[in-house]
């Protein structure tokens, strides 16, 4: 007996057959003439559906899969609550009643226990940061599509947030880190846990566009901030930097602190003023970074806040919150030393400082650019602003006073944005804060009017008679006078990396260092701290040391007694010898193998255009420094170097 | 008649160590393993997003939803029991829910710039399967949720009638059915749109 196969299995094996290329429908008809009608409209729709694009099977994108396994590592799996065991329950003799209430106890706690560990489970982080729309719009992919959000909304974790093109937005997460995104820029929330008992993780992976990063420090063990490109991851635990992926690079330049780029197994530190770069999944370069590196100095008893025209804000309020939406500038908060903006890749555009009153007195505003110093006087009651622009009109952006003097204002007038953080929470008011120190201005004659003021010339102070002796190059050595010995120092805290923990150390000392020589009015023992800041073989080292030496050049007081030491305006204009190398010889030449060596350090810009307004007193922009002139045939190399320092200061 | 009603054991060797294998990875991951889960997420992730990429018809869409699949997966994982069927059966159901859920949620997009055309030698046959395509596509839209699934899977994916049932719950016998259901069904669609050009 022969079994007939059903018509279902018929058709599924035609479909077979023809799916696998196996059979035509006309040769699937002939072998089943009897179900030809029946068929035939099946098979010829089976046949359409060939019409229809396959999708290919790809491999998982890897960046997918980092993804995920990062977020598997945070998201707790649903187990299979356990059955309670069968507990002997003891007999009160009170009858059926007592007896179920007895054994209903503690079926009652399980419950709970369990109710509360669900609740507990779905209460984990919901929002991640909370999202600032200055201009434009921003989108958030939820449910499958991208969708406006608003200003004031909430960001979960895991969400793909991204900025349509003019649109300024900032994330703000509640440790007060905060994210501003440029347009066009798309990014995914990986991971975000702020928990007092816990260091703060943060991972971010950036798709597309750039982000400026202002990390709130978290000094403990285990604590991460991750910006993930698709070739690349930076980490960093305290620093502002920026990360931009456009044109398959990852571009991350470090505005303060140090950051760690690595791409194809390799790690670079991305110190403050530098740049790296990724080419084809590698790390390609390394370098200063060719940014807007100025500053803008509130030598005034003021709280200032730089305002874009967006309504992004980076200073401080009186109230002690300090605001850092604008990219391209960080701020220091004002106390003994005046508050200061540090502008590095600040955009094209208008801004306003706004200036509070905190204190008694007047001041001024340094705004220094391009080697150029200009001054404002302050010199009003209440608040006032003072409005910049800055500009590319040569290719370079820098700054320019758009008032000549500032311009008494309402705050009121000025609306600060600000979300709610661990960071200002704990913000500290300046009045309760150590008071701002009157400005000094020894190189400077006040005018009514902003103007370009090369530095004049200070009085010099007399050594003291405890100071350290000069170094003579004449001696060997070991008979050299000791140089002054700096404190071994101590790491600032465990949970960063070595790198920045060694570096964050040298840094600190080699301020504390300089600060100490620089109020000790011992220009010996400045010199000698100096000196002694060069004598470093690693690279990274030099770098953050010559960092600090080109911070402290930015303060007038620091060039003051650098003249001072120098002989600038001494020996103004005397041919062949670069001022003050008498005085401290080899100096120069030191300076000049620390830039060497360093390179091509971040700091070398700063310091170049900090070292030419210091030994080129009378020269203007534009002008020719002074040059040496090599005059002893066993000086030529030495003064050759020194030439193309000075070459480079133009 | 033999080759209708043969047994599918042909590669029993490979396969049963392939299902051995997943097993081992599953029970790892059920235990918290997420390095055995990823090892499954490079096995399963292709086949969900490409079916996801049918259904949804935007690439994108599909690997973020099929991404959302694999962490409920991992999450869901210690409650899997192995019944009988494999383990790909049951990420396809949770596929197929993330999908409902989506379109819950979402209008239908036919976005068709995200579907990848086959290049064909000619630009007139390129053009006449762009519009079968878009008319198959249209009638799809048409049909019943189990319909499409049944066709997608069997079509597109190129499972085989027991797969089918094992990812959608079923018995084969009841595949076979709904495949010819969702045929003609998808027949009368084309017709009543006008043909196939």
């Amino acid at each position: 007996v022969t079994r007939q196969p059903s018509f279902d299995a018929i058709v599924d094996r035609c479909l077979d057959d023809i799916v696998q290329g196996r059979a035509t429908v006309s040769e699937c008809l002939e072998r089943w003439p009897e179900h030809r009608a029946d068929l035939a409209p099946m098979l010829e729709a089976a046949v359409g559906m060939r019409a229809v694009p396959r999708v290919p099977a790809r491999a998982p994108d890897p960046a997918r899969r980092q993804a995920l396994m990062i977020q598997i590592g945070q998201l707790p799996q649903d187990r299979r609550r356990r059955l309670i065991p069968a507990l002997p329950l003891p007999r009160f003799g009170g009858g059926l009643a007592m007896r179920l209430a007895s054994a209903a106890a503690p079926v009652a706690a399980v419950v709970v226990i369990a109710a509360l560990l669900l609740f507990s489970q779905t209460a984990t982080p919901a929002s991640a940061a909370t999202l600032t729309l200055f201009e434009g719009q921003a989108e958030v992919f939820r449910d499958g599509r991208w969708q406006a959000v608003a200003d004031g909304d909430h960001i979960e974790t895991g969400a793909r947030i991204r900025t349509v093109a003019g649109g300024y937005a900032m994330l703000t997460f509640d440790d007060g880190s905060t994210l501003s995104l440029a347009p066009g820029t798309e990014l995914a929330i990986e991971l975000a846990s702020f928990r007092e008992d816990h260091p703060r993780e943060l991972v971010v992976r950036l798709t597309a566009g750039r982000i400026w990063n202002d990390v709130a420090l978290d000094l403990r063990q285990g604590a991460r901030y991750e910006v993930i490109t698709p070739d690349a991851v930076v980490r960093g635990s305290g620093p502002v930097f920026e990360t931009a992926f456009q044109e398959a690079s990852t571009v991350v330049t470090a505005a303060d602190g140090y950051v760690e780029l690595t791409a194809g197994g390799q790690s670079v530190p991305v110190t403050r003023g530098e740049l790296a770069r990724t080419r084809a999944g590698v790390i390609a370069e390394h370098r200063a970074s060719d940014v807007l590196d100025e500053a803008i100095i509130v030598a005034a008893p003021f709280a200032a806040t730089l305002f874009s025209e967006r309504g992004e804000a980076t200073g401080v309020r009186t109230d002690g919150t300090v605001l850092r939406q604008l990219a391209g500038v960080t701020t220091t908060i004002p106390g003994p030393d005046p508050q200061r903006f540090n502008l590095q890749g600040l955009g094209e555009g208008s801004y306003t400082l706004l200036l509070q009153r905190i204190g008694e007195g007047d001041g001024e505003v340094i705004v220094r650019t391009n080697g150029r110093t200009q001054r404002v006087p302050v010199e009003v009651d209440g608040s006032a602003r003072l409005e910049i622009e800055v500009t590319g009109e040569t290719g370079v952006p820098w700054l320019r006073l758009a008032s000549e003097s500032v311009i008494e204002t309402d705050p009121a007038a000025f609306a600060f944005r600000i979300v709610e953080s661990a960071r200002t929470r704990n913000a500290q008011p300046l009045s309760e804060r150590p008071a701002v120190t009157p400005p000094q201005r020894p190189d400077v004659q006040p005018g009514p009017r902003p103007a370009t003021t090369p530095d004049a010339a200070p009085t010099r102070p007399a050594p003291t008679p405890e100071s350290t002796p000069a170094v003579d190059p004449t001696r060997p050595p070991q008979e050299q006078p000791a140089r002054p010995q700096r404190a071994t120092p101590e790491p600032p805290a465990r949970g960063l990396p070595d790198f920045v923990l060694r570096i964050e150390a040298e840094r600190e000392a080699f301020r504390r260092d300089l600060r100490a020589a620089l109020a000790s009015d011992d220009e010996e023992l400045l010199a000698a701290t100096i000196e002694a800041a060069l004598d470093e073989d690693d690279p990274a080292l030099l770098r953050t040391r010559m960092g600090v030496l080109a911070q402290f050049l930015d303060e007038p007081r620091m060039v003051a007694q650098l003249r001072t030491l120098f002989d600038v305006d001494a020996t103004p204009g005397r041919p062949g010898t670069p001022p003050g190398l008498e005085r401290a010889p080899g100096l120069l030449n030191r300076l000049e193998g620390a830039l060497e060596q360093a390179g091509p350090p971040a700091s070398r810009g700063r310091l170049d255009r900090a070292l030419g307004p210091l030994f080129a007193p009378g020269r203007q922009q534009g002008e020719r420094p002074i040059m040496p002139e090599p005059a002893e045939p066993e000086e030529a190399e030495a003064t050759e170097d020194r030439g193309s320092l000075l070459d480079s200061l133009r | 008649l033999e080759s209708l009603e043969a047994p599918r054991s042909a590669h029993a060797g490979p396969a049963a160590d392939e299902r051995a294998l997943i097993s081992e990875l599953v029970r790892r991951s059920q235990a918290g393993d997420a390095e055995a889960f990823g090892e499954l997420y490079d096995r399963f992730q292709p086949d969900i997003v490409r079916y996801l990429t049918h259904r949804v018809r935007n690439p994108d869409v599909a690997e973020d939803l099929a991404q959302q699949v694999f962490l409920k997966a991992w999450q869901a994982i210690p409650r899997y029991q192995d019944r009988g069927a494999p383990f790909q059966a049951w990420l396809y159901r949770m596929a197929h829910n993330q999908m409902v859920d989506y379109f819950r949620t979402n209008r239908h997009t036919t976005d068709l710039e995200h579907v990848e055309i086959p290049e064909e030698p000619e630009a007139e046959a390129l053009v006449l399967a762009d519009e079968m395509n878009e008319v198959l596509q249209a009638a799809l839209e048409r049909l019943s949720d189990d319909h499409r699934q049944v066709l997608v899977l069997r079509f597109l994916m190129e499972k085989s009638a027991r797969e089918i049932g094992e990812i959608m719950g079923r018995k084969e016998v009841t595949v076979r059915g709904l495949q010819m259901r969702a045929l003609h069904a998808l027949r009368r669609e084309i017709e009543s749109m006008g043909g196939l050009p």
